[in-house]
């Protein structure tokens, strides 16, 4: 194919569209990493072999598609362009969905959506409440596109953005836009955008660079994954439209090497992109010239952040470095250089083909747009969705995500990955925009939402968080390297019941030392998981230190696992999934737990049936008295 | 430029950072992983200050001053975070002496010396009361630590030469690691793992000679703890004094700050105000220095042979002795060998020994002063050399930088730290030489010729000069059209052929070097024994400079090298080696006066063998006579460097019992003979004569010498320079079927007068092994040969013993050598040449 400009992109769209405008059934199959897991792409080659057998290829195209973002139900299946939404779809319902929807136009009732609220079933994905709430302006495409076809991409008025930035607007045009248009930096600080642009492109230099963020570390946070997977193009179109406006010829998109997909579709889309003439020399027949390169982390933690970022692309260790200099003074090779997350990139084409105007109605007064969060952890629907800025944590929880799993309480919800904090729920009705989640303590980062119910323990939660930070701390400044692992052997103390007195003043005093003495972000950020938890639950932490009880009866140390003899069936259920047999019992006698064997798996908790509910687990006192009263278990 | 700091107005020098203007004026920030002269690292946040209108606290080391800037380092906040930034890398550290509140009466009681175990304590730390650490503990004035300690229990190394790495007591400051890479362009060593477990190492953590360390040691003096130690000083008191001297090792002239103890050198650190050195030095100078005056192997008695063995003799005996002997020879008759590593003084005595007592024209020095000395050779008609020549400050600011022929980290290191400041600043470099060097990666062009294709390749890059537009201009001297025609006339792929170079795009991307615009250094070395096709280069390199007006570099091997060429110039032509040897061999020699290593000690026509030498060799046994000499710190005097830079060395100790100044015995000898002029009292005395004798030398005298940074040597008249034109038929060296490799021997100065290093530390053995013959592994799987193989190589005239070690940085069908002054027995050999074609086998 000879190389696009301006006025041949539109015709290859009208080209792409005239030809796709046939009375074609569409099967698409969410092919993001969710989906992947639950087999999806056997599950496509399943149906294209069955599009064969029936000799239906005139009338039949099986597509696998980028993320649809509801992970929980998947496989995903869409037949288009009806929109009927069959979820968590197997090999053996196949032959239905041809023999009734494609053949009849009837639907598969049993692979329908079943709203949990009304108990009603959803015909349509746009219907499905998981959908219905989200404004979905960056990820919406995802289910309609390839991201292996550019054809795709440029059919859903791909590259419009770029043709329109190239053929009229000057790059100072395009900054006013972005600046106009109010957007925040998606990776976490929340920088404007439009600003960060204007200061790299005063900078005067040989060579300048862009870079896109795609080092996405954050444990159960995937938007930028699924992004780069599911619609690359709208990426790369968003970092040339940043090249041009700042001046930068050469790019680099940093992704870790943990994401093979992602990487394999970030390459694909840049090769297609370069043969198109959408990237390279004379960019669309214009005069501005970029090429962008793919660069594969090696899965360090510190290398988001951007200046490790940079170091690791010129082959040194992801070491931080003091700022300033900024990347917009002295960046990659010591170059001006703007680097800019995933998702900020992909809001770049929306806001010059919408204008600024109407990506200004989306979201606050201060946080413009759209964001995406992952939603995991115990709730029900689990996965990717993107909403206005200003929805309120209670609307995404529990109107998008169904609530908590099991009918359990929610205690708290983890924003911002390792570095957010915990936010309890008297705050659910607070927005959720970048400037509310800083004064809650926690940070929107990049938009990981951990949610937690009644049984989770705040004290083991902030453990865990800091450990994740602790080992991925760089080991440059001693705070972070050092004070870090220190807060980790004090949680860690503490959740064991030998916390002390003084335990909760040498936190917040060492908190406050790592946060202010650190030299980069991760260290910077590292104390919020323990800072928010004492915040907002400090009467755990008391409850840990002072009665060696964990209310939530998580940590193994304070609780015990007791077969109340009330309740005991003598089913010798527990007796046979114990480990270490320590428990004993006749058939129809009650069953007792030697304390001394346990290690508190809870393996017993889990067999004994629910209606029975024999295993209780107990801390503080009534821990005190189980053990008192503990039998040794008789040897057979 | 003024800040206010805490209050005060200090005057900040612009482009310092506030660190640097906070110790200029006198306020201490504390800091232990700021080192000046490296780039800022901001690592231990011990420095954090607070600065009027900006968030938060920034680490003064990272952050430059700015006019009007107000500055506070002492603020509550900020001690709180200090003092807790401090306990926290105590926890990691041994601290229960640091933080004890019986510490100084401890330092001189000893009274709670055994309250604390190796692990946690300073007292049995060999860095203890020079460590960073206690002093700034001292300072923040810390007392308790409120976290646990964390032991990290890891393996201390001990396995490398020289100094033990015992990572326990690490800070993670980086110092060792940013000198490794930015300072010594080596980058050996590097953080690794992450989180609590980062720590130093190499890569995978194999043993630093494994990972290509050079054993320089600058980590070692960069470790602000007992992290790295030298393991010699480990169990040593600390020292008495410490004085500044001038190693005499290689040609660098480094001054070095040797420790003395009871009469010893202890160990030797390179002077930070260094004038060449500047603070750093290579392995020789920094680890081998306490290895040469109380060497096992020293001789302290003068001795002679009157029967079958020597006998230990008192002095006037051995001279009379001597005397008696030497007068019987003939004019010419008694070959004379001096080392060019002794002082300036003991080497113009021995000439003028040669020239008026021994009465011969047979003056070979131990080691040629190749490169200085060949440029010399060109100069004078052809113009002034000192307007050609440069120091090692030029080659740190130079923009475009061309090695040729020498591995620098090797052989000339404080040459290569120079050329990795000028590389900082984005200064290019081309290295032509060949064989590969841990230079090639900084390098934007490697030429890798074959042995004896140097002066084919420096020919060809002349030549790209004059065909890529540089002007043809009359400044460069009557006679250039002949010059320019010439080069024109040149083949230039004949000439690529016999350079070996493979591609000639790598030749046109060193010229396109070459012509940038900026100044250039051309760094060049000779090998082991200067012939005449290495004369031919020169006159390329000569011209390659004028062409594109840059300055030349030629390095000397040896501590005095330049200064032997220098006193050269002022006596009768020296006799190349190989002449020498041959007279040697065939009788026209008849008595050999050795005052410096030679391999040939004794031929079946040497009637009378005199050693003047400070330590025993394999050859000392079968001299006639032996006087005792004086080594470098034993002896005062000059010595001058690469540069040309004159400096002098104090004697500071006392030489053993029986012991004497080679010029002392010289002068001694002149007298029992009576012949020539040798009153001399002291080596004052030596250097006036000197300072009158050579002209180079004029108005030097050791009293102004004592108390400056030394004084560049300036070559009489000022000629302009001008284009030489070279031999018609370029210099080839045929192999034969007879002598199929091309062996190259370069000298790296692995040795103090007799005493090899390989011999004096087993550790230096293990760093450069002077048996080893490198062989491309091709060749080696011809001749059936494995890594570590004893081999025989013969050549025409000789042949000697070595071991085989594989690199697939050496040519196919050539082989290199380190050549060792032939000390070693079984590698007692004169090269004929640099290059020159051998024969190799399998030896026993």
């Amino acid at each position: 194919m000879s190389k696009l400009n301006v006025s041949s992109l539109d015709s290859l769209r009208n080209k792409i569209l005239k030809k796709r405008k046939k009375d074609k059934t569409i099967v698409t199959i969410c092919g993001g990493t969710g989906c992947h897991a639950y087999g999806c792409m056997e599950l496509a080659e399943a149906f294209k072999a069955e599009v064969r057998a029936r000799k239906l290829t005139n009338r039949v195209e099986v597509r696998t598609t980028g993320c649809h973002g509801f992970c929980e139900r998947g496989p995903i299946v869409v037949i288009q362009p009806q929109e009927i939404f069959y979820q968590r779809v197997k090999g053996s319902d196949i032959d239905e969905i041809f023999d009734l929807t494609i053949l009849q136009n009837k639907l598969v009732d049993r692979l329908l959506y079943v709203d949990s609220a009304s108990g009603e079933k959803i015909v349509e994905e746009k219907n499905v409440p998981f959908y219905k709430l989200q404004k979905r302006i960056i990820f919406g495409n995802n289910g309609f596109i390839d991201p292996t076809d550019i054809e795709d991409y440029i059919a859903l008025d791909g590259y419009r953005a770029l043709a329109k930035v190239l053929e009229g607007m000057t790059p100072e045009d395009v900054i006013a836009e972005i600046e106009k248009a109010g957007l925040r930096g998606r990776g976490g600080a929340g920088f404007p955008t439009g600003e960060k642009w204007e200061i790299c492109r005063g900078y005067k230099a040989d060579q300048k660079y862009i870079i896109c963020n795609a080092d996405e570390g954050d444990p159960g946070a995937y938007m930028d994954r699924s992004l780069l997977e599911g619609n690359p193009h709208s990426v790369i179109e968003g970092m040339i439209i940043g090249a041009y406006a700042i001046g930068a010829t050469e790019g680099y998109i940093y992704v870790r090497m943990e994401y093979p997909l992602a990487v394999k579709n970030i390459a694909q889309a840049l090769e297609d992109a370069r043969r198109m003439g959408l990237l390279g020399d004379s960019i669309l027949g214009s005069k501005f010239s970029l090429d962008i390169h793919v660069f594969k982390g090696a899965g360090a933690f510190v290398s988001g952040e951007e200046t490790s970022l940079m170091a690791s692309i010129e082959g040194r260790r992801a070491f931080p470095r003091q700022k300033p200099p900024f990347p917009a003074e002295q960046g990659l090779w010591g170059k001006p250089t703007n680097i800019n997350n995933v998702e900020t990139w992909a809001n770049v084409p929306v806001i010059l083909s919408k204008g600024a105007a109407w990506f200004g109605k989306i979201g606050t007064r201060k946080s413009k747009g759209t964001k995406i969060f992952s939603l995991v952890g115990k709730i029900n629907n689990t996965g990717l969705v993107e909403v206005p800025m200003g929805m309120t944590l209670r609307e995404i929880i529990f109107d998008i995500g169904g609530g908590i799993k099991d009918g359990k309480k929610f205690k708290a919800v983890q924003t911002g990955g390792p570095s957010g904090g915990c936010i309890p729920a008297d705050m659910l009705d607070s927005p959720i925009d970048f400037d509310t989640l800083n004064k809650a303590g926690s940070m929107m980062g990049s938009g990981g939402m951990i949610v937690m119910d009644e049984d989770t323990c705040m004290v083991d939660v902030a453990r865990y968080f800091l450990h994740f930070t602790q080992e991925e701390s760089c080991g440059k400044c001693v705070p972070c390297r050092i004070g870090n692992r220190q807060l980790v052997d004090i949680l860690t103390r503490i959740t064991k019941g030998e916390g002390k007195a003084e335990d909760l003043k040498t936190l917040r005093s060492l908190a406050s030392t790592i946060k202010s003495g650190s030299l980069c972000g991760l260290g910077q950020t590292a104390p919020n998981p323990v800072l928010t938890t004492m915040r907002y639950f400090e009467d755990e932490y008391i409850a840990h230190i002072e009665k060696q009880s964990c209310p939530a009866l998580v940590c193994k140390d304070l609780i015990v696992y007791f077969i109340e003899p009330d309740k005991c069936v003598g089913c010798l259920l527990c007796i046979k999934s114990c480990p270490v047999d320590a428990i004993s019992g006749e058939r129809r006698e009650v069953h007792v737990i030697d304390q001394e064997l346990c290690i508190k798996c809870g393996a017993c908790l889990d067999v004994c049936p629910a209606k029975v509910g024999a295993v209780s687990k107990y801390t503080g006192k009534k821990k005190t008295a189980v053990l008192k009263k503990s039998v040794k278990r008789e040897k057979p | 430029m003024k800040i206010s700091l805490n209050g005060k107005q200090i005057d900040a020098g612009a482009g310092r950072t506030v660190l640097e203007a906070a110790r200029a004026a006198g306020v201490y920030i504390p800091s232990l992983c700021d080192i000046p002269r490296l780039e800022p690292f901001g690592g231990c946040r011990l420095c954090l200050i607070e600065i009027s209108g900006r968030r938060g606290y920034v680490p003064a080391c990272c952050t430059s001053v700015e006019a009007g800037m107000t500055v506070l380092s002492e603020t509550p906040a900020l001690q709180k975070i200090r003092r807790e930034i401090l306990e926290l890398i105590l926890t990691e550290h041994p601290n229960a002496c640091l933080i004890c509140t019986e510490k100084e009466s401890c330092d001189e009681h000893k009274s709670t010396i055994r309250k604390v175990g190796e692990t946690t304590g300073c007292v049995l730390c060999p860095n203890n009361g020079r460590c960073e650490l206690q002093d700034v503990v001292e300072a923040v004035g810390l007392d308790r630590v409120r976290f646990p300690a964390v032991y990290r229990n890891i393996d201390i190394k001990k396995t490398d030469p020289f100094f033990d790495r015992d990572y326990n007591l690490c800070i993670l400051c980086g110092r060792c690691v940013r000198t490794c890479q930015e300072e010594r362009g080596a980058g050996t060593i590097s953080f690794i793992r992450r989180g609590s477990e980062a720590v130093v190492g190499t890569v995978l953590d194999v043993p630093l000679l494994e990972a290509g360390c050079q054993m320089c040691g600058a980590c070692v003096d960069a470790c602000p703890t007992g992290a790295l130690t030298e393991r010699a000083l480990k169990y040593e008191q600390p020292a008495e004094r410490t004085d500044s001297i001038i190693c005499p090792v290689c040609g660098m002239g480094c001054r070095m700050d040797v420790s003395l103890l009871g009469g010893r050198i202890i160990g030797s650190r390179p002077a930070p105000d260094g004038p060449a050195n500047g603070g750093q030095a290579g392995v020789r100078g920094r680890f081998l220095l306490r290895e040469i005056p109380g060497s096992d192997l020293r001789i302290t008695r003068p001795m002679i042979r009157r029967k079958k063995d020597l006998e230990e003799v008192e002095w006037a005996e051995a001279l009379d002795f001597v005397a008696g002997r030497l007068k019987s020879f003939k004019k010419d008759e008694i070959g004379l060998v001096y080392s060019t590593q002794l002082t300036t003084e003991d080497i113009f005595a021995l000439k003028k020994f040669g020239r008026d007592v021994l009465k011969t024209k047979r003056v070979l020095p131990s080691s040629a002063s190749g490169a200085p000395d060949m440029m010399m050779d060109l100069a004078g008609t052809n113009g002034s050399i000192s307007s050609l020549i440069c120091d090692l400050n030029a080659v740190a600011e130079a923009d475009t930088l061309v090695v040729c022929g020498s591995d620098l980290p090797r052989a000339h290191p404080i040459a290569w730290v120079n050329v990795l400041k000028a590389l900082k600043k984005d200064a290019g470099l081309v290295v032509a030489g060949t064989a590969d060097s841990s230079m090639d990666r900084h390098a934007d062009v490697t030429l890798r010729v074959k042995p004896g294709g140097e002066s084919a390749l420096y020919g060809l890059l002349a030549g790209k000069m004059i065909t890529n537009g540089r002007e043809k201009s009359g400044a460069l001297g009557p006679g250039s059209e002949k010059v320019f025609a010439f080069y024109e006339s040149q083949k230039e792929k004949a000439l690529l052929d016999s350079s070996g170079i493979e591609k000639m795009s790598s030749v046109e991307t060193a010229a396109a070097l070459l012509l940038k615009k900026g100044k250039t250094v051309i760094l060049w070395d000779t090998g082991t024994v200067p012939d005449d096709r290495e004369k031919e280069a020169a006159v390329h390199l000569w011209n390659l400079a004028l062409l594109t007006g840059a300055r030349l570099l030629p390095l000397s091997s040896t501590g005095n090298s330049r200064g032997a060429a220098e006193i050269r110039r002022s006596f009768a032509a020296e006799p190349t080696a190989s002449a020498f040897t041959q007279d040697a061999a065939e009788g026209r020699i008849k008595a050999l006066y050795l005052a410096g290593p030679f391999p040939v000690l004794k031929t079946k026509k040497t009637e009378f063998t005199v050693l003047q030498a400070s330590f025993w060799s394999e050859a000392s046994a079968k001299a006639d006579a032996v006087f005792p000499a004086a080594v470098f710190a034993e002896t005062e005097g000059t010595f001058v460097n690469t540069e040309g830079r004159l400096q002098y060395s104090p004697r500071v100790l006392e030489p053993p019992d029986g012991v004497k100044e080679d010029w002392r015995i010289v002068s001694l000898l002149s007298q029992m003979m009576n012949r020539g002029d040798f009153s001399f009292k002291n080596a004052s005395g030596i250097l006036k004569e000197a300072s009158e004798a050579v002209p180079s030398f004029a108005g030097a005298t050791l009293g102004r010498l004592k108390d400056s940074t030394g004084r560049f040597l300036k070559s009489a008249g000022d000629n302009p320079l001008k284009l030489i034109l070279p031999p018609e038929k370029p210099m080839t060296i045929p192999t034969n079927k007879s002598y199929p490799l091309l062996l190259e021997c370069r000298d790296s100065a692995d040795g103090y007068r007799e005493l090899l290093f390989a011999v004096a530390h087993p550790g230096f053995a293990l760093l450069r092994d002077p048996e080893a013959v490198w062989l491309n592994p091709k060749d080696a799987k011809s001749l059936k040969l494995g890594d570590g193989d004893p081999i025989k190589v013969s050549f025409l005239g000789g042949s000697f013993g070595a071991v085989a070690r594989l690199s697939d940085g050496v040519p196919v069908g050539a082989a290199r050598t380190i050549y060792a002054g032939g000390l070693l027995p079984e590698l007692s050999f004169v090269p004929p040449a640099s290059v020159f074609p051998v024969k190799i086998t399998r030896g026993q």
